[in-house]
């Protein structure tokens, strides 16, 4: 008896909280709707809708940007395999956005921004993060910290240091410390080779060149046309394997060949550093002790791909110019035909 | 009491010529036969309104008072509603004039800014509020997220605003296409590779997006499509469960 007394004293409480649509809803919905159009026309009035010359095929403009909501894929596209870039990082984006609310189940702090008490602090300095890290990673990646570098103090960076090759065998590989200039020299600038002199691993000379075989590293599924079933002998493919359909037989017969020092750069580090800077923000803000509930592990990991989502989109806008060099906002060209 | 004067009383006034013609204009039949309730002026009607009336009816009749507040929500899921239905008139107004093939797109859309009146009004209205759409998903996405309004019971509405993400970048990016300027193409060579790079599947899925190994005549008439007819049906079924479920959710989240 007494629950239900309290439940009717509820109710009546937040029927005066409550308001009527018509008018206060709907009025506000309808002053938006008029504002806005008389914005628009007013914007459609003053600024044209960009169209430049007939498409040609034949002529690429440079740069060639996607629409601005793509330009931070392309951005990532710079970095990373195009695989990685292109489709499996926005798909990963996607799905993990689509699963926060499975992650994060509790009822607590819906309904009003920011729900929990360290959320604020938890946000900003996610965002100040990520901002910091993909600034950094992007002028890094484009050798643009060695220039900072060597305005700031006059001297060479270190990566142009010719060390001298003190320890021959792992020699140069590490003394250049090509890495430190940006992450593609690793594969450009390394020589690739393993440090113990004199060793030699399988192949039909007994001998492999590994500077060439790092590039080439053989995998289970290798070839052109079909998988050498008999081994070097050639043998013919069994029966069921002629009646498969091309698609499927394609899909058997992708090109597996590793390259070794583009996957080390092109998805190994990338992907490092994607889930590494993730996790270590996690781990900092658990450090601290901000980070009491799921959701705060949310809206951490949340701000921080906004950011990274807004800064990479301005970067792909504003800071790539002829031939996506890094460039400052007044020297990208204006692309008109 | 002077002398041959009659004594006054209180009587009611008839009623005025503005009263009559408001009678006359709103309590007749033919009026009643369209709208059942009275003009909502009072609480009453004021409800009748909203429950009867099927442009309102998304809406439930009260609403708690923080939701009105402009700085719960900024408007924007309602703002993007409102972008894809201001669209929707802009973009059938271009189809009028608008031929996808290769040889007219680009001169239809020139032709739009030199002779059609207002041609170019509405084609600056359909981009920039195109654009805006974007923008308005995105930062509706971002309220919704930091006022936890996807927890119980609306995750799954969550997701399917994920999805109207998708499907809004979609619808933009296949209009983007159409003009048929250098932009255009550029652009949609660009972010068509990128799906081309996806493992395995990759090569495949970009033919068939553009109906050949470059954007050509079959891309358009695939975007084109796409654009007009097929995402925004399919954006439009899922706005209807994304509304509904909002209802069905129970409204906005609030503090339990």
């Amino acid at each position: 008896m007494a629950a239900v007394t309290r439940t009717q004293v509820r109710a009546r409480r937040e029927r005066e909280e409550e308001v009527l649509v018509w008018p206060d809803l709907v009025f506000i919905e309808f002053i938006a709707a008029v504002l806005f159009t008389l914005a628009f026309v007013i914007i459609s009035a003053l600024f044209n809708a960009p169209l430049i010359n007939h498409a040609n095929p034949d002529v690429t403009p440079n740069p060639s940007k996607a629409p601005w909501y793509f330009m931070n894929l392309q951005e990532l596209l710079l970095h990373m395999h195009p695989a990685l870039a292109g489709v499996i990082v926005p798909t990963f984006a996607l799905v993990l956005l689509a699963a926060i609310p499975y992650v994060d189940r509790s009822n607590d702090g819906q309904g009003v921004y920011f729900g929990t008490p360290n959320s604020v602090r938890i946000t900003i300095w996610s965002a100040v993060y990520s901002a910091w890290f993909t600034v950094w990673l992007i002028l890094f990646d484009q050798g643009r910290h060695t220039y900072i570098w060597q305005k700031l103090t006059g001297k060479k960076w270190i990566g142009d240091w010719n060390l001298p090759d003190w320890v021959p065998g792992i020699g140069a590989a590490l003394w250049h410390l090509a890495f430190v200039r940006n992450t593609r020299a690793i594969q450009t600038e390394w020589t690739w080779r393993i440090p113990v002199k004199g060793l030699q691993l399988g192949g039909g000379d007994g001998h492999l060149d590994w500077p060439r075989d790092f590039q080439h590293i053989p995998m289970p599924f290798n070839g052109t046309s079909w998988p050498k079933w008999g081994g070097d002998s050639g043998a013919p493919p069994p029966e069921w394997y002629q009646h498969l359909p091309g698609w499927l037989t394609g899909l058997f017969w992708y090109d597996l060949n590793l390259n070794l020092p583009a996957f080390v750069v092109e998805i190994l580090i990338p992907t490092m550093v994607m889930v590494g800077l993730s996790a270590l923000l996690i781990y900092l803000l658990w450090r601290v002790g901000w980070l009491r509930t799921r959701r705060d592990v949310i809206v951490a990991l949340f701000s921080g791909f906004l950011v990274v989502y807004w800064v990479m989109t301005i970067v792909g806008a504003a800071f790539r110019g002829a031939g996506q060099d890094l460039v400052l906002p007044w020297s990208v060209p204006h692309i008109d035909g | 009491m002077a002398v041959g004067e009659r004594p006054r009383t209180e009587r009611p006034k008839g009623p005025g010529l503005l009263s009559v013609i408001h009678d006359k204009l709103f309590h007749n039949y033919v009026w009643q036969s369209i709208f059942r309730s009275g003009y909502p002026s009072t609480p009453r009607n004021q409800m009748l309104v909203i429950a009867t009336n099927v442009f309102l009816h998304l809406h439930p009749t009260r609403l708690h008072k923080t939701h009105v507040r402009i700085t719960h929500t900024y408007c924007l899921g309602g703002l993007s509603f409102f972008l894809f239905l201001s669209l929707t008139v802009t973009g059938v107004l271009l189809m009028f004039y608008y031929v996808p093939s290769v040889e007219r797109a680009y001169t239809d859309i020139n032709a739009l800014e030199t002779d059609v009146r207002y041609g170019a009004l509405m084609r600056n209205l359909h981009r920039w509020t195109a654009h805006a759409m974007v923008l308005t998903v995105l930062l509706h996405m971002m309220r919704v997220f930091y006022t936890g309004a996807y927890k119980p019971p609306r995750e799954f509405n969550w997701v399917v605003g994920v999805i109207l993400l998708i499907l809004t970048l979609l619808l933009s990016f296949t209009g983007y296409l159409l003009p048929w300027d250098q932009l255009a193409l550029w652009a949609v060579t660009v972010g068509t590779n990128m799906v081309g790079s996806a493992p395995i599947l990759g090569d495949a899925v970009v033919y068939v997006m553009r109906g050949g190994f470059e954007v050509g005549p079959n891309a358009l008439i695939r975007f084109y499509t796409l654009h007009v007819i097929g995402l925004p049906l399919i954006a439009a079924i899922f706005m209807s469960v994304h509304f509904w479920r909002i209802r069905r959710d129970g409204g906005m989240a609030r503090p339990l």
